[in-house]
């Protein structure tokens, strides 16, 4: 189900109504978060059935060992993180990372000289099972580190590792934000009912609208990339940076919307990355979430930037690469991460020392980001080559021959000039404007929300047979 | 909660309202050209308005129908007014709510349902061509109502609001196609249909099999496998509702094949097998047995190799002799 589907449109209205339903007032929160939990796997299940269960052996796993852990002292408390941490990660190898790993072995083996028939593996991958094995992780190291007390409610931790919002697609949330939520009913907050639907309707268009229109000429242009050159492949390296972000940002904030519907406040996933001026700033502003659990989690534990600079250098590469292998199962993404990682090694310093002209650093920070998205984008390095020689300022003619008619690509780029303003205006006064917004006439923002959703409809790049899944689904 | 609910309401409600204006002018509207299927509905409520019981067989099936019977000459042999209700790409699914609608207006005496209609397909997983022909099927229906009651058997919940929206449906066409759009804006009524009387046919062939496709039967071999023509569970079940509709209705069934060259199949006696115990003992004119073969010459059938192949007017002519000499012929029709 996702959430720019009709389906969603259907579900996320009934569930509010259960949810909010004053049934039981003395066992309200148990109420809420049963509705939660069966709604959340009811959600997941529409992908697949067995996707449930894979979910509940991961909560399961964690509550258990996390309860353990608390009764434990010393070794034994590590013994059970570790097993925790073990099952968790195995669960994730086996289903993301068994194929990649089985290839690459046979590889090696057959550049060695090896002759045989690999046997191939048919592992389908859960939708968005990074995402809450990282959630799950997370709350195991917590506990671990006695940052949080274990949830003794297997109800509110079911629920807090499922819930359908951020379940598929993040932002992986810290249990020490999340997981209090579920602790005490929750209250209808009018204000914050609005402003979520305020992001849903902002994530709709950034994905109907942008994020879509985007992808019919990225994917035409990657569809034919042997006989790309010129404007045509800038272009299309130009819209996958922005496709990338449109399509990721729009899922987080209707997350973060329709959480707010229940009351609950998921953490900010991006902040206008494209904005940055280092790369050290650009992953505070890119998906937050994941980048906060690899440092709190990997990076300093390694020990960060207090052992020395060439630690650090090091502490970097593995965060990257990992975070690389973590994107997607293939080669591709560690080159990806590697890049990423060398950017921010050696450009950052020489990137601080250009001065106080901002537009330039943010100009060489997004096109040097916008090109290492080309291992993101490529199904294997080849492509990539092929895309990387093919860039260059020729073929202006052909520019409307992928996908998108000459009057939906001006159209496309008007939006992007569109983006470019509202990033800029929100980055100097964002809060003022929505809380300026928000204290306008129910009337007007009514009628306001009225016409964004017409213009969906109207313009929107959606239809029958779209596949206008979200990116980051896949990971 | 309730403001909150109230103007959640209100913009689902201003939006809905909206839409429906755009539908209702028919701004987002395919070109109308040939939209057979819409002046068949026209004409069948036309007739019923005219007379009751204005029309005496009706035909179910989908462009296997319309362009393999000749409702003419099937009224001239039988002294009836024959009908042929059939959309592009129908399933025998959509065919039961289609008859469903129609017996609200007319009650035949006898029912024809062409059994390539009746195939294996999951009706709400419909997809590609498939789901068009049945968008197109469903929006050309008149009675709303019947409409909404059908829909949920008939898309998932998630292609339901494109079968009610041309809007939802064709909004690209501002980017594609702004020159329809402006039309439509222009001129929100559709042209009328100026036939004095049209009884659903639809002739689009007009010449046979040509030498280079005989030549590719004899080289390829059949392209299409009887075998392989299984009936679905989704098919079998609206067979079953649409033979209890018209018992109840005290209207008589019967099933008709009209056949592809006989080269096109493999194994037609397996085609023949597999359908055999939907139909159960109804009256059933299999055209595509090998004893039809030599009476349908290569000119009866569209000159193409590919997987569905229509009949040309010759073989509409034929095949409409052969239909109404069964109907006279079968006692029960008497």
């Amino acid at each position: 189900m996702l959430f720019n589907s009709f389906s969603y449109a259907l579900f996320l209205p009934l569930v509010f109504v259960l949810y909010w339903l004053p049934l039981f007032p003395k066992r309200r929160c148990v109420w809420q978060n049963g509705v939660l939990l069966l709604a959340s796997y009811a959600f997941y299940s529409a992908w697949d059935w067995r996707f449930a269960l894979l979910i509940a052996f991961t909560s399961l796993s964690s509550y258990w060992t996390a309860l353990r852990m608390d009764a434990g002292e010393g070794a034994a408390r590590g013994r059970w993180a570790a097993l925790n941490i073990a099952v968790n990660l195995g669960i994730l190898a086996y289903f993301k990372y068994a194929g990649f790993f089985v290839d690459s072995f046979v590889a090696l083996l057959t550049m060695l000289g090896w002759k045989g028939t690999p046997v191939a593996l048919k592992v389908i991958l859960p939708v968005g099972i990074s995402f809450y094995t990282f959630q799950a992780l997370g709350y195991t190291i917590d506990v671990y580190r006695r940052k949080i007390v274990p949830s003794r409610n297997p109800l509110r931790f079911f629920a807090f590792v499922s819930f359908f919002p951020q379940l598929v697609a993040g932002p992986i949330e810290r249990a020490a934000n999340l997981l209090p939520q579920f602790d005490q009913a929750r209250r209808f907050d009018y204000a914050q009912a609005v402003r979520g639907v305020g992001l849903i309707l902002w994530g709709l268009s950034l994905k109907l609208l942008l994020a879509d229109r985007l992808a019919v000429y990225v994917d035409a242009a990657w569809k034919g990339v042997e006989g790309l050159s010129g404007l045509p492949a800038l272009l299309a390296v130009l819209f996958f940076a922005f496709q990338l972000y449109a399509d990721f940002y729009a899922y987080s904030e209707i997350a973060r919307g329709s959480a707010r519907l229940f009351g609950m406040e998921l953490m900010l996933n991006f902040r206008r990355p494209y904005l940055s001026v280092s790369f050290k700033e650009f992953w505070k502003r890119w998906h937050i979430s994941l980048s906060s659990w690899f440092g709190d989690y990997v990076y300093i534990p390694l020990g960060g930037n207090r052992k020395g600079a060439a630690r650090r250098v090091m502490n970097v590469f593995i965060v990257f690469l990992l975070s690389g292998l973590w994107h997607g199962a293939s080669w591709t993404f560690v080159a990806w991460g590697f890049l990423c990682a060398l950017f921010m090694v050696l450009l950052d310093r020489p990137l601080g020392r250009i001065g106080g002209f901002r537009p330039l650093k943010i100009a060489i920070v997004f096109s040097l980001w916008a090109l290492s998205l080309i291992l993101f984008r490529a199904p294997d390095f080849g492509s990539a080559l092929k895309m990387f020689s093919a860039l260059g300022f020729d073929g202006f003619s052909e520019l409307a021959s992928f996908g998108l008619g000459r009057a939906e690509l001006i159209f496309a780029l008007s939006l992007l000039l569109l983006l470019a303003v509202q990033e800029g205006l929100w980055e100097r006064r964002g809060e003022l404007i929505a809380a300026k917004f928000y204290r306008l006439s129910p009337f007007v923002r009514v009628l306001c929300a009225v016409l964004v959703v017409l213009l969906l409809v109207l313009l929107g790049h959606y239809g029958i047979g779209n596949d206008s899944r979200f990116l980051y689904f896949q990971f | 909660m309730k403001k909150f609910i109230l103007e959640i309401l209100t913009i689902v409600l201003a939006a809905g309202a909206l839409v429906a204006l755009l539908d209702a002018r028919r701004v987002f509207a395919q070109e109308e050209g040939n939209n057979h299927t819409g002046k068949r509905w026209y004409y069948l409520y036309k007739y019923a308005k005219q007379k009751k019981n204005a029309i005496d067989v009706l035909v179910l099936g989908n462009s296997h129908a319309y362009t393999g019977l000749l409702p003419e000459v099937l009224s001239k042999e039988l002294g009836r007014r024959c009908f042929i209700l059939a959309s592009q790409g129908n399933r025998i699914t959509d065919s039961y709510y289609m008859l469903e609608e129609a017996l609200t207006v007319c009650k035949p005496k006898l029912l024809v349902i062409e059994t390539y209609t009746i195939r294996n397909y999951r009706q709400r997983q419909l997809s590609g061509i498939d789901l068009s022909c049945q968008f197109q099927s469903f929006e050309n229906r008149r009675n709303t109502w019947l409409k909404l009651k059908s829909t949920p058997f008939l898309f998932s919940v998630d292609n339901a609001p494109y079968a009610w929206s041309q809007t939802l449906r064709n909004h690209s066409y501002l980017f594609d196609n702004p020159a329809l759009v402006s039309y439509n804006w222009k001129h929100p009524v559709p042209p009328a249909y100026r036939d004095k009387e049209y009884l659903g046919r639809f002739v689009r062939f007009t010449t046979g099999l040509e030498d280079p496709t005989l030549e590719r039967y004899r080289r390829e071999g059949p392209p299409e496998d009887g075998a392989a023509m299984t009936v679905g569970a989704d098919a079998e079940r609206s067979v079953q509702k649409i033979l209890a509709l018209c018992k109840k209705k005290g209207i008589k069934v019967m099933f008709l094949t009209i056949p592809m060259y006989h080269g096109h199949i493999a194994h037609p006696e397996a085609l023949h097998a597999n359908l055999a115990p939907v139909i159960g003992n109804y009256p059933w004119l299999d055209l595509q047995a090998p004893v039809y073969n030599d009476f349908f010459t290569p000119d009866c059938f569209e000159n193409t190799y590919n997987a569905n192949q229509h009949q040309t007017s010759m073989g509409a002519y034929k095949t409409s002799l052969l239909l109404a000499r069964f109907i006279l012929n079968d006692s029960r029709n008497k």
